[in-house]
């Protein structure tokens, strides 16, 4: 048995009210004309009233009420043999770095990325249920770690997955939950593409790690920025003009991405033709990229500011699509899924006008979640050390409570609360009849 | 005819048309009255029974009839039966249903119908607020009803004297009668004790009956009750749950030595609740009577 809200005992303290009512409650004391009081014995005279209290079956009633409803206050929690095996379980959110410094090589030759990767399948076996979240800079993913364990059961921890470069927990480590750090081993060598502006231009730099020294090297930004951000657009006859307008829009706002890869992005707008299709083969989301991609969306207030004054209609979602952006109804107006038709896309269904400024809103948001500036620190290669590492680790403690949240026994409390206040409302009526 | 239960007699305001009605019912019985004596008036004849006093059998009839039949006769002298009603302010009570006194006068009444009726004689000493009202033992209806008016006017008050009435009713019996006491006999125990053995000693037959209430002796009371003394004006606040199993043992213990010392002293002794019908403690006073006749006679 557990108390999730043992504060609720200071409640006790009230106990002492029916005490006091019953120690010096003077009720007015019925007249009766009666032929003798010779056979009334003085001793029983009711002078001694202050210190004994009155009706001690109801005193005692009128305190199980109190200390029943205390006792559901505090929110008892049975540990049943279920619970406990349900309170050892290890949930584990692992958050692996992608950032441009992974890119570079282990000792054993691997990318440090493909390394961090199968580290996380490895912890993610382990544990009894876990999530990977692969972000650029692990520091600003702790906080959603953290969101995602404090509503799972059992011990909970948050393992980062790094070559912990300088700077790469910059934040508080969140409470409550333990923290491993696994680093992988990088060698300084190798040549590495960062991404980054230099006078209000965007450019790529090629970065050379040799005897210690850096060297970055700029390209122009005009040889690599591909002409339509590398977003796809698909729409409707009838609204293709204003899909249009609304990238032009989204150009002024954001500048296109600058990134160059192979993941493709494609806005599907309602009237395009094979839109039932896309939607009938597509997928949930299951790579590591595209989760980053929505949860940067998700996070644009742009974006999410058009979003809630959108109208669209309250027809169901399919669980299996996630919303990226949702009006003040709480109806999506952007979803996101796998498309399988023709490779591995990320489809951003959009279920508002081709003009509206969901449209322009949106087209905005994908450029600026991928054009998220690679940090200088990805330049030098210091990391932190060991034993900084060590300091900052924490063992996840087991918390028998944790993931039963809302759970709790005293409804049986309550309902013990309910059939003393009955006892109480008839002994009272019972006390009145007696007396008249 | 089935006995008049209390709360019906209580609704005949006439106390006359009351005390007939419960000695009717007690003559639906199977009881005679115990005040019947000889006579020397003729009254009645009745089967000759072994035992009988062969100067009382009627030879007429035995030579007319072949049966045998004993001649009853009036006493010429009336017996007189004086009737000591405690009025104090203790008999008030209960207030909400028929109270003590209205008991007690009931049955005073029914008694006097019963004797007037038999030709005997009755009177009436009553004690209210302190002053003795007296009515002399006679005979005749007028009397009756003079004695019923009296006891209809009689309001309970005041405390009880029983050394004032009892001795006074025992002095002005002018010969051996029969006194009478209807009272709950609280106070002035030992007094009441002394006069009735008095009374006893100066030759009359002394007979007490001791009138209660229901309430007296279940004391039904809970919660902190304050009890004023109707007579004293007294009074106590107490808690009457806690304090019920002692009063009642009390009670109990006060009613058995009133029974046992009226024995002892041979003194009829009858206990009658206010919740009973009246004339099955009017029924019990005179099978004691007839007992104690049995036994003088005997």
């Amino acid at each position: 048995m557990i108390w999730q809200n043992p504060l609720a005992w200071l409640g006790l303290l009230a106990l002492a009210v029916p005490v006091l009512i019953h120690l010096l409650g003077r009720r007015t004391a019925r007249v009766e004309r009666f032929p003798t009081l010779r056979f009334l014995g003085t001793s029983s005279l009711v002078a001694v009233r202050r210190t004994r209290p009155t009706d001690l079956a109801l005193l005692f009633v009128r305190l199980g009420i109190l200390a029943a409803a205390v006792a559901a206050l505090a929110q008892p929690l049975l540990l049943t043999a279920d619970r406990r095996a349900a309170s050892r379980t290890l949930a584990r959110a692992i958050v692996i770095d992608t950032s441009a410094s992974m890119q570079r090589l282990t000792p054993s030759g691997e990318r440090a990325i493909d390394v961090a990767r199968r580290a996380a399948d490895s912890l993610a076996l382990d544990a009894g249920t876990s999530e990977t979240m692969v972000t650029a800079t692990p520091a600003r993913q702790l906080a959603g770690a953290a969101a995602w364990l404090e509503n799972r059961p059992g011990t909970r921890e948050i393992v980062i997955i790094s070559d912990f470069q300088t700077g790469v927990l910059d934040a508080d480590p969140p409470v409550g939950v333990g923290i491993r750090l696994r680093r992988i081993d990088v060698v300084p060598a190798g040549d590495i593409v960062v991404r980054g502006h230099r006078g209000g231009t965007g450019m790529l730099a090629r970065v050379t790690f040799a005897g210690g020294r850096t060297d970055a090297e700029w390209l122009s930004s005009d040889s690599v920025a591909p002409a339509d951000g590398g977003v796809r657009v698909l729409a409707g006859a009838d609204e293709r003009a204003d899909a249009d307008a609304a990238q032009h829009a989204a150009a002024t706002i954001a500048p296109p991405s600058l990134r160059q890869d192979a993941h493709g992005i494609v806005v599907v707008y309602p009237r395009y033709e094979q839109r039932d299709d896309l939607v009938r083969d597509a997928a949930p989301l299951d790579q590591p990229w595209m989760t980053d991609l929505v949860a940067r969306l998700r996070t644009d207030a742009m974006l999410a500011d058009a979003a809630a004054d959108a109208v669209v209609d309250s027809a169901h979602v399919s669980d299996q699509f996630l919303p990226v952006a949702a009006n003040g109804a709480g109806h999506p107006v952007v979803i996101a899924a796998r498309g399988t038709a023709d490779g591995n896309d990320l489809l951003l269904l959009v279920r508002a006008d081709a003009g509206s400024l969901v449209s322009a809103a949106l087209h905005a948001a994908v450029s600026r979640a991928r054009a998220t500036d690679t940090p200088l620190t990805e330049l030098e290669p210091d990391v932190i050390p060991d034993d900084v590492l060590r300091a900052w680790e924490r063992e996840a403690e087991p918390d028998e409570a944790s993931g039963l949240a809302g759970a709790s026994d005293g409804r049986w409390l309550w309902l013990a609360v309910l059939l003393l206040l009955g006892l109480e409302t008839w002994m009272r009526r019972a006390r009145r009849v007696e007396e008249t | 005819m089935s006995a008049l239960s209390p709360a019906v007699v209580a609704a005949v305001q006439d106390l006359e048309l009351a005390a007939r009605l419960v000695v009717e019912g007690l003559r639906a019985g199977t009881h005679r009255s115990p005040f019947r004596g000889n006579s020397a008036e003729f009254q009645q004849h009745r089967p000759y029974r072994i035992g009988d006093d062969l100067k009382h059998l009627d030879w007429k009839i035995l030579a007319r009839t072949d049966r045998l039949y004993s001649k009853q006769f009036r006493e010429t002298t009336n017996m007189s039966v004086m009737l000591v009603l405690d009025a104090s302010a203790s008999m008030a009570f209960p207030e909400s249903t028929i109270s003590k006194f209205r008991y007690a006068a009931l049955l005073a009444a029914a008694l006097a119908y019963l004797i007037i009726v038999q030709g005997d004689a009755v009177g009436l000493m009553t004690m209210a607020d302190g002053a003795l009202s007296y009515l002399p033992a006679r005979g005749g209806r007028p009397h009756l009803r003079s004695l019923i008016a009296r006891l209809d006017r009689t309001r309970p008050g005041g405390a009880w004297q029983p050394e004032r009435g009892i001795a006074r009713s025992a002095e002005l019996l002018k010969r051996r009668g029969v006194v009478l006491v209807l009272s709950d006999f609280y106070d002035a125990e030992d007094e009441t004790r002394r006069e009735l053995r008095r009374a006893a000693r100066r030759g009359h037959d002394v007979a007490m009956m001791q009138i209660i209430a229901p309430q007296e002796t279940a004391f039904p009371y809970r919660g902190d009750i304050e009890f004023h003394d109707l007579e004293s004006g007294d009074r106590c606040i107490i808690d009457a749950g806690a304090l019920g199993p002692a009063y009642r043992a009390a009670m109990r213990e006060f009613l058995e030595r009133c029974r046992t010392q009226a024995e002892r002293d041979g003194i009829d002794y009858t206990l009658a609740t206010t919740d009973s019908p009246p004339e099955r403690a009017l029924r019990g006073v005179l099978l004691r009577r007839a007992a104690t006749e049995t036994r003088r006679l005997a």
